[in-house]
């Protein structure tokens, strides 16, 4: 039996804006989201900006506490993990953000940054750390040697495989790698994408991936859930998905994928207009103002998500 | 057949550190005709976002004294202008749009003030005229609602809509030739093809020439008629989009197409280019390329390879071409 | 060219300041005569290069006979001295409780910046004669109105520069990591704000050591019989037109101190902020 290392239940969101002491209004930035990471697989997670995603991810690595709902790890709900196991979920669950000049502490050492989790979950001793620490650099590519030094001597792409050393410090199971590879280079992205391939094969870790480049996240993803303001709307396998996009806006975020051929016949893209502000969405379903085939239930009542083909659930009334 | 609008030949922009001049783009050469659109594409460092400054003459003083070549335009090499005659070229003739919308804009000014300024910057109309004007910019980019969108102040926009913003301030005089450096790439994917399609037809429309600069080869594919591969700053290979995509003579093209996942087909592993890109200061005698290329041979290293023709309108700079092959 | 113009001013400012910072330290070793003691036959002698002055006193003697040159080289022990202890602890208070109102934000930030706003506009010199007469002059004393008067400017700083610190990715991982507040405070914001603080603590110097000779000219500072270049001019002020000496070395001394500091925070501001310029790479 594959363990679910981390699942949510109608995890919610609320944040007040307020002016001055009035509030002025509700975001609702993630609502009602139930997602389930399983051992060994990756979970693509596709939506563009103001969908919500990144408050997801803060909600998943224990930054942020829920409105509402519930965030489990092994099955044992966030606040109710005792210090030790607090410890353990650190270990267990790592992320690795996009700006690779903005997640390294520029005054400190390499050695230091990468062995941060260790050090703070763990009692191990300095010489284990360092041993640690030498082991996850060559793992990523990097020698030993770049531990004594400082974050203004590598590039970009160099940095981000320290972050991936830091991530992979403390034996961790689950990945959460927000846009990891977004702002590199094509070359350099090429030689993330595989070693984090690679590392998966060798370790089994999962990997919750979130990216807005559909070809990388169908190139990682063992499964797509794909979001927009705050709901999922549509989640399956990747081939699933991929080959039959069921809901409307992954169909339109499909047709807006340039592909590398210019003989290919590109429709003008069909979605107009932009994404709603998240302090007054739309009634009913989020996205029928911009739906090409929203019917009149859309704007009354909020679909659910239903399964339409083994493992593919969509939230559509047209299903 | 025409001459072409824009001709540049031996461009060269250089930067002195710690004594050493650093040749950010070298000897580059390429045409553009007027009308078609011309895909300059590159990672970091090999010299592409130099190019699109060097194009307008933008490039910061200190490369002055070490920039060499000519930049072209109906005959005239901007490199050479008088500064009034440049001036007046400048967002008349030639426009710019770049990457980051936010650093574009001015966030103290109305959207409708920022667009008046380029009219007003080119004396094209009566002072009274000019907000209308703006107006008629804003729904030429496709702006809902523009009598109210035109007294905005940035801030209160969405990125997509900041980005057609600038859009419109650098359309607003109608250019013959626009310069778009990444324009798309800090805009979602909806958004962002909304934005290429409404470039498409205003090129359509007034039969503007484009300079695209970018990395993404979805975008060259949707956008661009010919395509120059900058590497290292050298142009490694200029040819017409389709012999690009099927039929790359340069090992760097052929690789970077390689490395990047394909949306309608499933790969298990990307096949990737070993190293880095070399830094300014430490880029070999030979082809700039053959470290990293899995096709280099001895000569390579040492020498460094000519400009090939290896079709009509097709060059590549390198020793051994890769023979047409089924891609 | 600018280069060089820069490079000399800040060898000009380096120069200054370890020349104080090194008659201040050897005073009582280089110094001709003690400062304290003064010979009254020879008071009020002019410096060597007027009519009546000797080499024995190079910048004259002040109206009890003590020795001018002496009394700047003690002076500059006192307002050195000042400078460095009042800097330090409105420094390492401020500072504490500016990253604090940073980081944490909420109600410790509302209530540690209203007391700040509070500070700000407090009316220096009345607070300074105030606290000076309820508590008599002394060397203790004046260090602790000053840090008082001068904590609120590291608060500010402090906070703003931790709000930038608290934007980057790399506190959101220490967080992630399990690291208390406490702990992120003083290994990841400390270091990252340290420059800034350190650039406004050069730029202090200039500012109090004003404030410690405009207390001393009030009466407030640094009690007699000690030097201290506040207090020396105040001493010579009935003597301006008389025996100009007495008022304008200490006047140069103050003012060079404050000009030299200046610049050196200034170029240190300079080196500290590479990332201004303008990127070239691609």
């Amino acid at each position: 039996m594959t363990t679910t290392y981390l699942a949510t239940r109608s995890l919610t969101k609320h944040f007040e804006v307020k002016t001055g002491l009035q509030t002025r209004g509700i975001v609702r930035a993630v609502d009602g989201i139930d997602l389930a990471l399983h051992e060994g697989e990756t979970l693509g997670l596709v939506g563009e900006s103001g969908c919500g995603k990144t408050t997801l991810l803060r909600l998943l690595l224990n930054l942020l506490p829920p409105s509402e709902g519930t965030v489990s790890f092994k099955g044992c709900d966030l606040p109710a993990l005792s210090k030790q196991e607090l410890r353990e979920y650190r270990r267990a669950v790592q992320p690795v953000f996009q700006n690779p000049f903005s997640s390294l502490d520029p005054r400190m050492r390499v050695d230091r940054i990468v062995s941060e989790p260790l050090r703070v979950n763990t009692s191990l001793g300095s010489i284990e750390v360092a041993a640690r620490v030498a082991e996850v650099l060559r793992m990523v590519g990097l020698h030993a040697s770049d531990a004594e030094k400082y974050p203004h001597e590598f590039s970009g792409g160099q940095r981000q495989r320290i972050a991936i050393a830091r991530a992979l410090a403390s034996e961790p199971r689950v990945l959460i790698l927000d846009e990891a590879v977004s702002s590199q280079d094509i070359s350099i992205r090429a030689q993330i994408l595989n070693l984090l391939k690679d590392l998966q094969a060798r370790f089994g870790l999962s990997y919750l991936f979130v990216a807005h480049d559909l070809s990388t996240v169908r190139f990682m993803s063992d499964r797509i859930s794909v979001m927009y303001l705050g709901k999922i709307v549509e989640t399956g396998p990747t081939e699933s998905v991929c080959r039959q996009p069921r809901h409307p806006y992954t169909q339109a975020l499909f047709d807006a994928c340039l592909p590398d051929d210019p003989e290919f016949p590109t429709k003008s893209s069909a979605l107009q207009g932009e994404v709603p502000s998240p302090l007054d969405p739309p009634p009913g379903c989020r996205f029928h103002p911009r739906c090409p085939r929203a019917l009149a239930t859309c704007s009354q009542a909020e679909p659910l998500l239903k399964e339409i083909a083994p493992g593919h659930t969509v939230a559509c009334a047209l299903y | 057949m025409n001459a072409p609008m824009l001709q540049v030949r031996n461009l060269t922009v250089g930067l002195k550190r710690h004594g050493q001049v650093l040749r950010l783009v070298d000897g580059i050469s390429f045409d553009v005709q007027a009308g078609e659109t011309l895909g300059i594409v590159g990672e970091s460092g090999s010299g592409k976002s130099t190019t699109a400054l060097a194009l307008m003459r933008l490039t910061p003083r200190s490369t002055w004294p070490h920039t060499s070549g000519q930049v072209l335009f109906d005959g005239h090499d901007i490199l050479l202008m008088e500064e009034d005659r440049l001036r007046a070229m400048r967002g008349r003739d030639i426009s710019m749009v770049l990457q980051d919308p936010m650093a574009s804009l001015n966030p103290v000014f109305t959207v409708g003030k920022q667009i008046e300024e380029a009219f007003a910057v080119h004396n094209l109309c009566a002072k009274a005229e000019r907000r209308s004007l703006a107006i008629e910019a804003l729904r030429r980019v496709r702006i809902a609602t523009p009598e109210q969108r035109v007294d905005d102040y940035p801030h209160q926009m969405s990125g997509g809509m900041k980005q057609r913003v600038v859009g419109a301030i650098a359309l607003a005089c109608q250019p013959r030739l626009l310069i778009a450096d990444e324009p798309t790439t800090s805009l979602d994917v909806t958004i962002q093809a909304q934005y290429l399609d409404l470039l498409k037809d205003i090129q359509r429309e007034s039969g503007m020439s484009m300079v695209f600069i970018t990395h993404d080869f979805g975008v060259v594919a949707r956008m661009c008629d010919r395509v120059c591969v900058l590497y290292a700053g050298q142009i490694v290979e200029s040819a017409p989009v389709r012999t690009i995509f099927k039929n790359p003579a340069h090992w760097y093209t052929r690789a970077l197409l390689d490395s990047v996942p394909q949306l309608h087909t499933k790969a298990e592993r990307l096949i990737s280019i070993a190293g880095t890109p070399p830094q300014a200061d430490s880029r070999s005698r030979g082809c700039r390329f053959a470290s990293r290329c899995t096709n280099a041979q001895a000569r390579c290293l040492i020498e460094p390879p000519p400009l090939q023709e290896i079709a009509a309108n097709h060059s590549a700079l390198c020793w051994y071409p890769r023979e047409s092959a089924t891609s | 060219m600018r280069g060089l113009l820069r490079n000399s001013v800040a060898m000009f400012s380096f120069t200054v300041v370890a020349m104080l910072i090194a008659a201040a330290v050897l005073a009582p070793w280089i110094a001709p005569y003690d400062p304290v003691a003064g010979v009254l036959q020879d008071r009020l002698s002019p410096p060597v290069w007027q009519a009546g002055g000797s080499w024995a006193h190079v910048l004259g003697t002040d109206v009890l006979g003590r020795d001018i040159l002496s009394r700047l080289l003690y002076g500059a022990r006192v307002s050195l001295a000042v400078c460095a202890l009042a800097i330090l602890v409105a420094g390492c208070i401020g500072s504490a409780l500016g990253i604090a109102a940073g980081y944490l934000g909420g109600w410790v930030e509302a209530v540690i910046m209203r007391v700040v706003d509070l500070a700000i506009s407090l009316p220096v010199i009345l607070i300074a004669l105030l606290f000076g007469v309820l508590f008599g002059p002394s060397f203790g004393n004046i260090v602790i109105i000053i840090s008082l008067l001068l904590w609120s400017q590291f608060a500010r700083m402090a906070r703003g520069e931790t709000l930038k610190v608290r934007a980057q990715d790399y506190v959101d991982l220490a967080r992630a990591a399990g690291c208390s507040s406490l702990s992120i405070m003083w290994r990841h914001v400390l270091p990252n704000v340290g420059s800034s603080l350190i650039v406004l603590a050069t730029l202090q110097v200039g500012t109090v050591i004003i404030m410690e000779a405009s207390l001393s000219f009030l009466g407030v500072g640094v009690p007699p019989p000690w030097p201290a270049w506040g207090s020396m001019i105040a001493e010579g002020r009935s003597y301006v037109v008389s025996a100009w000496w007495l008022c304008i070395f200490p006047g140069l001394a103050v003012l060079f101190t404050v000009l030299a500091m200046n610049l050196l925070g200034d170029e240190l501001t300079d080196t500290l902020n590479p990332s201004l310029r303008r990127d070239l790479g691609g």
